[in-house]
């Protein structure tokens, strides 16, 4: 263990981890109470464009997926608005679209030795120091919000109508919110790649609220076990030699499928 | 949002003037002409479909109307500072949202302050009162999904009641109450107009019970067919408009003085 976390990638992986659990812990909440996870999928999604983009241009992915996934979020909802079509269509029909562009693109530039599935499906190797402290900043600016914001947020996800009658600026909290959505997907791709961080969005408070009925029980128990399968998983991941990302999501799906059916078997 | 220049004598706390509302060329609403003042209760009733939430919906500023104006007193400064305690009618929140009832009231409480503010014992006491109003103190730490259909009503009338408004609007606040419910409620309404001098819109569909304690109830049906003192005094063809030939809710009588002196307040359809 002690060699292990001498190991200098590897204590970065469980820097992020900290710093992951955390922001999806509270973060799950809201996307989920608000009915956003497929929301989260699309943009997540659409991440591997802006990755592509960043490749094309020589330019940081980490930048170009950030503004390319906050760009997709607006063009979502535009395309919902006019085309008249539900948010979910539009979802679906811009998350394909954004991953299609990336595979062209990157096939565009040829003989980069790209590490696709290391996007995909995350890779632990390739975080920076830069990771850590883009996360870290993350997590300051996510705190102060929450801490000052998060009962405007919590009225809005309860009852957009009455909040926004009640003085809530809803449009400049929804903005902050996709914002921290499409930096967060960023910040933790390199941990469990495009593809898995979307289980992450949604398992903590599914998780947590089969343990509690009040929003701040719900919370704790998704950081709990956030805790538990991030940090965790890496571990494991280490002594099993699967790929961290995977490891995650499968161990976190499985124990929530248990921790589901043990409560149904108990209600009974 | 265009405000009013009140004289002192009479503080109207919202006018509606010719407005139009359309959705998709489909008129839903047409030559609203509405107002409301402090320390009154205004009833708007008529059939299911005949714009109630339309009409609320645009006060609110939550649809845009196609033409029409509306002008709100001074004291009203929503999105600002919430002077409107609203009161939705579709439950299009969820049901089970995990927090309890302390907790609904109290977001009205941080909705209004600034964002860096903490409740203080002020709010707290806003908060308690709103609940004791609604008779709802003794379940302030149960589950809000556990409530049932009418308790669920209450807290969120309390909701509205912790803005600290100076003007209510319910839509169709009696859904889920019972008979003794309804009649509570109904005083509630009373007593806020009488001690605080609350200014309040409530939608209906159902115009016999209510006409007991309000003072005007307009009857809407895309255009609003009667405005006026409820006192058994709708005329029967304005009845017949909104709610059609079936429907004898009201005792009326052609010959109702107060009838005749309201005629001005009635649009010939
Ligand atoms: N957002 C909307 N888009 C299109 N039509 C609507 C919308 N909201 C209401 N309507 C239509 O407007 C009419 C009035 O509806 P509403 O105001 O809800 O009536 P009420 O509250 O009196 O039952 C109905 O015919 C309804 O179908
Ligand atoms: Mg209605």
């Amino acid at each position: 263990m002690i060699t292990l976390l001498n190991l200098n990638f590897f204590r970065n992986a469980v820097l992020i981890s900290f710093i992951l659990s955390i922001l999806f812990g509270i973060f799950s909440f809201f996307i989920v109470s608000r009915k956003m996870a497929f929301l989260g999928v699309g943009i997540s999604h659409t991440a591997f464009g802006g990755v592509a983009l960043g490749i094309l241009f020589n330019l940081n992915p980490f930048f170009t997926a950030l503004v390319f996934c906050l760009f997709s979020a607006i063009i979502i909802g535009k395309v919902s608005k006019y085309g008249k079509i539900s948010l979910n269509t539009s979802i679906g029909i811009y998350f394909s679209f954004a991953m299609a562009l990336g595979a062209v693109l990157i096939k565009l530039k040829q003989n980069y030795n790209f590490d696709l599935t290391g996007y995909l499906f995350g890779n632990i190797l390739g975080i920076r120091s830069f990771d850590i402290w883009t996360a870290l900043g993350l997590l300051m600016i996510f705190l102060f919000l929450i801490l000052f914001f998060f009962n405007r947020i919590l009225f809005l996800t309860f009852d957009e109508e009455v909040a926004t009658i009640s003085g809530v600026s809803v449009g400049l909290l929804d903005t902050i919110m996709l914002f921290l959505l499409a930096a967060i997907i960023v910040v933790s791709m390199k941990m469990v790649g495009i593809i898995l961080v979307s289980a992450l969005v949604v398992l903590p408070a599914s998780f947590g609220s089969l343990l509690s009925s009040n929003y701040r029980g719900i919370i704790w128990w998704g950081i709990v076990f956030n805790l538990f399968i991030i940090v965790g998983g890496l571990f494991l991941s280490y002594f099993l030699k699967t790929p961290p990302g995977a490891t995650m999501v499968t161990s976190g799906t499985l124990i929530y499928f248990i921790s589901m059916t043990v409560k149904s078997v108990m209600r009974r | 949002m265009k405000h009013l220049n009140n004289t002192d004598s009479e503080k109207i706390l919202v006018r509606v003037e010719d407005l139009w509302v359309k959705f998709n060329d489909h008129v839903v609403l047409k030559e609203i002409n509405l107002k409301l003042k402090s320390k009154e209760i205004l009833s708007i009733v008529g059939p299911n479909g005949g714009g109630k939430t339309t009409l609320i919906r645009a006060i609110l500023g939550l649809i845009k109307p196609y033409r029409g104006k509306i002008e709100f007193d001074q004291c009203i400064n929503y999105r600002k500072k919430g002077c409107i305690g609203y009161l939705p009618q579709r439950t299009q929140y969820d049901q089970n949202f995990p927090v309890n009832v302390e907790d609904v009231v109290s977001m009205s409480r941080y909705a209004q302050k600034g964002w860096w503010e903490k409740l203080n014992s002020e709010d707290k006491n806003i908060i308690f009162q709103a609940l004791e109003v609604v008779d709802m103190i003794d379940y302030r730490s149960e589950h809000f999904s556990n409530l049932s259909g009418g308790q669920k009503q209450r807290v969120l009338i309390a909701r509205a009641l912790a803005v600290k408004p100076e003007m209510l609007i319910l839509d169709e606040p009696s859904t889920g109450l019972d008979m003794v419910a309804q009649d509570n409620f109904y005083h509630l309404l009373v007593k806020l107009r009488d001690q605080i001098g609350l200014g309040i819109i409530m939608v209906s569909h159902d115009i016999g019970s209510v006409s007991l304690f309000i003072d005007r109830i307009a009857c809407l049906k895309v255009k609003i067919h009667y405005h006026g003192k409820p006192e058994n005094c709708i005329p029967s063809h304005a009845l017949e408009e909104v709610f059609g030939k079936n429907v004898n809710f009201l005792y009326h009588d052609k010959e109702c003085e107060t009838c005749k002196k309201n005629h001005d307040h009635f649009i010939k359809s």
